[in-house]
């Protein structure tokens, strides 16, 4: 591809694609957002491949270039729109929390992880999505984020931190991480 | 991790610390593997560890459903994907887009991004074109040299009258200088000025020598003299 090559150019971006679509989508949730960000990373690896020097993984390379794009477009996008925090989370309010049918449960508790994972700041955000989403090591964030290994422990501290305090202040008394692994975590006030 | 864990752990609080900061990393599989081992043997023993734990595993699984599941741009989006975006190819890296390339079918994403430089583009021309007009007019307003006894050219209800000018302490009150000026028979018509100027018309049966001779003697006047036509 540093040769110019479109043909592997074609057969990276396919490969990419999907994966990094998915990791810009899951923050920006609006698919034109997350394709132009892909389609400036993949431009930016078009351009950049010649000057590539291998010193990381090549998959390392490419995620840290979207990893700044994405924090750019969610940047911008947030100088544009009205942020969305926890307190969306709250005004979902009634009283009694019914017995807990598991899968709606688990359902429920998916939602609520999603819904709070929206009011992580875009760097705890992107280093944590980085860990699940991508299921990259620590030494590998920090390549692709550019800072040490320190920060993105930091960050993903805080960022679980904020989750399970989230966590205990809106779901019901005998879930959250009381649940000994049984995943039964409601959120109060829930139906 | 660069930081091991294989030196053992005991139940303490701070090797706690320890496992819960791991816990990412044994969630995603990327913990080595001898590091693994350790932590798998704590949250054997630790029960505040496994519950944390749990909610690691709830939180890696929620966030991991999306991989593999509704949503998944299939090959045939990604190709989809792939038209859209290999019109804005250079013909090769390191060189810019031809416009006839750039041109061709854009994602929905980029033409915006397109439409907004062109009207940043727009915008920055007229801030520039503001600003070389603005220019201009501050320097064809700008101040010439006049001495205190040029004329005023704001005063028009005075064109037949004698006018003096006069310079006054700067802690002299307005209402003084106008009892000064109704003495020797004129009224403030301009004035004052950041340097305390005033510009005074005199009555036009008044001598103007008499009434600087007046002038000049009283307190907190510092200069008076008639103003030149």
């Amino acid at each position: 591809m540093a040769a110019g090559d479109r043909r592997a150019l074609r057969s990276l971006y396919l490969a990419y694609y999907p994966r990094l679509f998915r990791f810009v989508l899951r923050m920006t949730r609006d698919s034109g957002l997350a394709e132009e960000v892909v389609n400036d990373t993949m431009l930016m690896v078009w351009r950049g491949a010649a000057a590539f020097r291998g010193e990381s993984r090549v998959s390392t390379w490419i995620i840290g270039i979207a990893y700044r794009r994405a924090l750019k477009a969610l940047a911008a996008r947030k100088r544009r729109l009205p942020a969305v925090g926890f307190e969306r989370e709250a005004v979902d309010g009634r009283e009694s929390a019914p017995a807990v049918d598991p899968v709606a449960a688990t359902v429920e508790v998916q939602d609520w992880i999603e819904h709070a994972l929206d009011g992580l700041s875009p760097e705890h955000r992107l280093t944590l999505e980085l860990a699940y989403f991508l299921g990259e090591s620590c030494e590998e964030i920090a390549l692709i984020a550019d800072c040490p290994v320190g920060t993105v422990k930091t960050r993903l501290h805080h960022a679980r931190i904020r989750l399970q305090r989230h966590l205990l202040e809106h779901a019901t008394p005998h879930a959250a991480v009381s649940g000994g692994g049984t995943g039964n975590v409601t959120r109060r006030g829930s139906t | 991790m660069s930081e091991t864990l294989a030196d053992g752990l005991s139940d303490a609080p701070a090797d706690c610390a320890r496992v819960d900061a791991a816990l990412p990393w044994f969630v995603n599989g990327t913990l080595p593997a001898a590091d693994r081992a350790v932590v798998a043997q704590h949250l054997e023993r630790c029960a505040g560890c496994r519950q944390r734990a749990s909610f690691e595993t709830q939180l890696h699984d929620t966030v991991r459903a999306t991989a593999d599941g509704a949503g998944q741009p299939a090959a045939a989006e990604a190709q989809a994907a792939w038209e859209r975006f290999a019109p804005q190819l250079e013909p090769a890296p390191g060189s810019a887009p031809s416009v006839s390339q750039a041109s061709v079918r854009r994602s929905p994403g980029l033409r915006v991004r397109r439409l907004w430089m062109i009207v940043g583009a727009q915008a920055a021309a007229l801030v520039l074109i503001a600003l070389v007009l603005v220019v201009r007019e501050t320097q064809r307003a700008e101040p010439v040299y006049r001495t205190v006894a040029d004329a005023p050219r704001t005063i028009t209800n005075a064109a037949d009258r004698v006018l003096l000018r006069l310079v006054v302490a700067v802690d002299l009150p307005v209402t003084e200088v106008r009892r000064l000026a109704a003495e020797v028979g004129a009224v403030v018509v301009e004035g004052p000025s950041a340097e305390q100027v005033y510009t005074l018309a005199l009555d036009k049966d008044r001598s103007a020598g008499a009434a600087m001779q007046a002038l000049r003697v009283r307190r907190g006047v510092l200069l008076a003299e008639e103003v030149a036509r």
